[in-house]
């Protein structure tokens, strides 16, 4: 075949095997707490993630490659959340979505699971409580590059964030100024109802009222100045 | 302020309703407290009476609470309250379209008290509950079992001497990088 370009492109299997992987998502949806509103609003029209190659909900774990795993995981979940998992077949991926998902959320007690990784290897954590949509399609956007990137993960932690160094960084940059931004503008509105009193001013130390969570904390900090060196 | 601790303060003797004017009338020797806030009676009874005064606020038609709404017990542990346990249990009266809240007191030792799930269906898995979270057994009660703990758990985790974060993982969990630095450990 003759053409401009000199009649054949070489690129690695690999790489056209990751491609076709990273724009043919299907998805286990496992919904158990409010962030399946979150994740709801990121599936459907308005930000619709059938754009990123993510559109069918597959509801038999045998058909998906990609566990959301959505919410609140208490102690009496972690068996089927388990079976789930070990159901999918390779290659598959695992997304912590929000909070809880995460590192349990502010759930410290008796019931809650205190982050999926101590039970299924992650991929790629998505922080929020809930995530907003935009920051669902980024982390899967993130996914996609670490799909493409990297290929599949069999077994063993291998969270994104530290792969990506320098965007993730900047991502975390990013959602922190977003939703600074965000929460004083609808704190400062009038039409807010979360202002009662009218004079009532919030400084931006309210916002940051503890200095050890957040993206902020010490923690963070840390991780940062880890991920420069790096 | 409500009406509860004004009268406690003023020493004057507390407001008495309709329905505890009724209860006193009817068990004199088993109504032990009472009190009202904003028309809604608390009547405390005896544990012994629990089935006979229930038995009376569903059937009687000057009461016919046809509704239990809530049933949960309190432990007063660390309000140095004794006995240690309260139960409380919320009815309703459609046809007279007002509520009562009865309670019930039991001691740690003999944390019982007779199940009363025949006289609404709704009792059964309240009371199955309340004995997952509290240890309160419900004696007649046809299936006291765990309904939301798994079966698995030791202990009851709504008890205040329950460790607050202790917890009974069923999966054998991997170790990660301590993420909690903050919160109630640092």
């Amino acid at each position: 075949m003759e053409t401009d370009y000199g009649g054949f492109k070489t690129t690695k299997f690999d790489s056209v095997v990751n491609w076709s992987r990273k724009f043919s998502l299907f998805q286990y949806p496992f919904v158990t707490a409010c962030c399946g509103m979150e994740y709801m609003a990121a599936a459907c029209s308005h930000y619709d993630m059938s754009r990123f190659g993510a559109e069918i909900p597959r509801f038999s774990p045998r058909q998906a490659d990609v566990l959301w795993v959505v919410g609140t995981i208490t102690h009496k979940m972690t068996p089927i959340l388990k079976t789930i998992y070990d159901q999918m077949a390779d290659p598959k991926w695992v997304i912590a979505f929000g909070a809880c998902a995460s590192s349990g959320g502010f759930y410290q007690n008796y019931s809650v699971l205190q982050g999926i990784d101590r039970l299924i290897p992650v991929d790629l954590y998505i922080a929020g409580c809930p995530p907003r949509p935009e920051a669902v399609l980024d982390g899967l956007i993130e996914l996609q590059n670490s799909i493409q990137n990297d290929g599949p993960t069999a077994n063993g932690i291998t969270p994104t964030a530290i792969r990506h160094k320098d965007q993730k960084a900047d991502q975390l940059n990013r959602y922190f100024e977003i939703s600074k931004k965000e929460v004083f503008e609808n704190l400062q509105n009038p039409k807010s109802n979360r202002i009662s009193k009218p004079g009532f001013t919030y400084s931006e130390d309210f916002i940051n009222v503890s200095p050890h969570i957040g993206y902020d904390s010490p923690r963070m900090q840390k991780d940062k100045a880890a991920l420069k060196e790096k | 302020m409500s009406e509860e601790i004004s009268t406690k303060e003023t020493g004057t003797p507390p407001e008495t309703g309709e329905l505890t004017t009724l209860l006193k009338q009817e068990f004199p020797d088993d109504v032990t407290d009472f009190h009202a806030h904003r028309d809604d009676e608390t009547v405390v009874i005896k544990r012994d009476a629990l089935e006979a005064v229930c038995r009376f606020l569903r059937d009687d038609t000057r009461c016919s609470f046809e509704i239990m709404m809530d049933l949960t017990a309190v432990d007063r542990l660390e309000m140095n309250e004794t006995p240690r346990f309260e139960m409380v249990y919320h009815f309703k009266s459609l046809t007279h379209a007002r509520r009562l809240r009865l309670k019930v007191r039991l001691t740690e030792d003999d944390c019982k008290i007779a199940s009363i799930h025949h006289l609404w269906k709704a009792v059964d898995w309240y009371e199955r509950e309340c004995f997952d979270m509290f240890g309160i057994v419900f004696e007649g009660h046809p299936d006291l079992r765990r309904i939301l703990m798994y079966d698995e758990f030791e202990g009851h985790p709504l008890r205040k001497d329950y460790p607050i974060d202790k917890q009974q993982p069923l999966m054998e969990l991997k170790e990660v990088e301590e993420r909690h630095v903050y919160g109630r450990h640092s």
